[in-house]
């Protein structure tokens, strides 16, 4: 059977390469020896003519560079050491939810009232018969009011006032609002003096 | 992915790098052995060991036993590094019997013997088909079984063995004409 002495040559091959002799193999398998015997001995021969052996400096430098590269590839990189800890990812999320939390809530239950400034009297473009009037207004209470750059008090409804004296013709008053977040609102008021 | 599955997936590469560092003493002398018969040249041969393994980790994600064991996917890199190695090599620098050295022989005249044997064997060689050759020196030099070899050639080994006894009928039959 071919089968069969394809399968004991195979064996004869490992155990010739694990050191057994050809004599050893012959003799473990009579009935094949004949057949057995001139392949073997090309085998050995073959083998013999391209015998090799690295030299051990090669090799040295050769398993020193490949375990150097593995122990490079276990170290974890810096990336590694911050973010694949659980403690890590939970503090950056709890920062980001408690961040977005925040701009939420300052948009809606913290909303801030846009700065605007309302006149109430005198109305704006009066012509009036007496030099002196009271400027009158209201704006948010945190704002800080001036009028023609003179400050205003601001009460902690919002209002101020102003007693001015007028020129004969008409007086112009520019009345500003600024908070502290920097937003402004301006008013003009034009109040003609007719003695 | 789960950090579960990322952690098994970080064991098996694990397990695989111990693997192959495992392999390292017996098989860098069975790859530059095969590298050695293929190319002719001792020190390009070892390169060629030292290569494969540098390469094989940094490739073990990819590897996946899947019917190819370790020692045999070596084989394959092995293979495509020797194949690369003489595609770059001009046809003059091809390997010849007069670029293999004999070394260890004092005496010329046993050493002009061996380089007669070595061209009778390798000019026999030459005559057998390429998957002949590679089934001979996966087997003498690189040591692996008939099933490893199947493997990596997608054969089975009943068919390596009788490409094993074909090959060596025909080898014997060639060195017998000389």
């Amino acid at each position: 059977m071919i089968n069969d002495f394809d399968r004991t040559l195979d064996e004869c091959i490992d155990r010739i390469g694990r050191g057994e002799s050809l004599e050893a193999c012959l003799t473990r398998y009579p009935e094949h020896a004949k057949q057995l015997e001139p392949l073997l001995r090309a085998v050995i021969q073959t083998k013999a003519v391209y015998s090799f052996t690295p030299a051990v400096d090669a090799k040295r430098e050769a398993r020193q560079r490949f375990f150097s590269a593995m122990e490079k590839q276990s170290q974890p990189t810096l990336w590694h050491r911050v973010f694949a800890k659980r403690v890590v990812w939970a503090t950056v999320v709890s920062v980001l939810v408690i961040a977005g939390l925040f701009l939420v809530l300052r948009s809606t239950v913290f909303r801030v009232e846009p700065l605007s400034i309302t006149i109430a009297e005198p109305a704006s473009e009066s012509i009036v018969d007496v030099n002196t009037v009271t400027i009158r207004g209201n704006t948010r209470a945190d704002a800080v009011v001036s009028v023609n750059g003179e400050p205003v008090t601001v009460d902690s409804s919002g209002n101020f006032l102003l007693p001015v004296t007028l020129e004969e013709g008409p007086n112009v008053f520019d009345i500003i609002a600024a908070d502290q977040a920097g937003d402004e609102a301006t008013s003009q008021l034009v109040v003609s003096f007719a003695p | 992915m789960t950090s579960e599955a990322n952690g098994g997936k970080t064991e098996a590469t694990k397990d695989r790098k111990a693997q192959l560092a495992d392999l390292y003493d017996e098989y860098y002398d069975k790859i530059a052995h095969y590298a050695y018969v293929r190319i002719g040249d001792r020190t390009q041969a070892e390169d060629i060991a030292s290569e494969v393994f540098l390469k094989a980790l940094d490739s073990i994600k990819k590897y996946q036993e899947r019917g190819l064991p370790m020692q045999a996917w070596l084989f394959k890199i092995a293979h495509n590094l020797v194949v690369d190695h003489l595609r770059g090599m001009t046809q003059r620098e091809a390997i010849s019997i007069d670029t293999i050295e004999i070394r260890d022989e004092s005496d010329p005249e046993v050493a002009m013997e061996r380089k007669m044997e070595l061209e009778r064997v390798t000019e026999a060689m030459k005559k057998l088909s390429e998957k002949q050759r590679e089934v001979l020196r996966l087997r003498f030099f690189g040591g692996l079984t008939s099933k490893e070899v199947g493997n990596l050639l997608d054969k089975s080994d009943g068919a390596v063995r009788e490409m094993q006894r074909a090959a060596l009928e025909k080898l014997r039959e060639l060195m017998a004409e000389d």
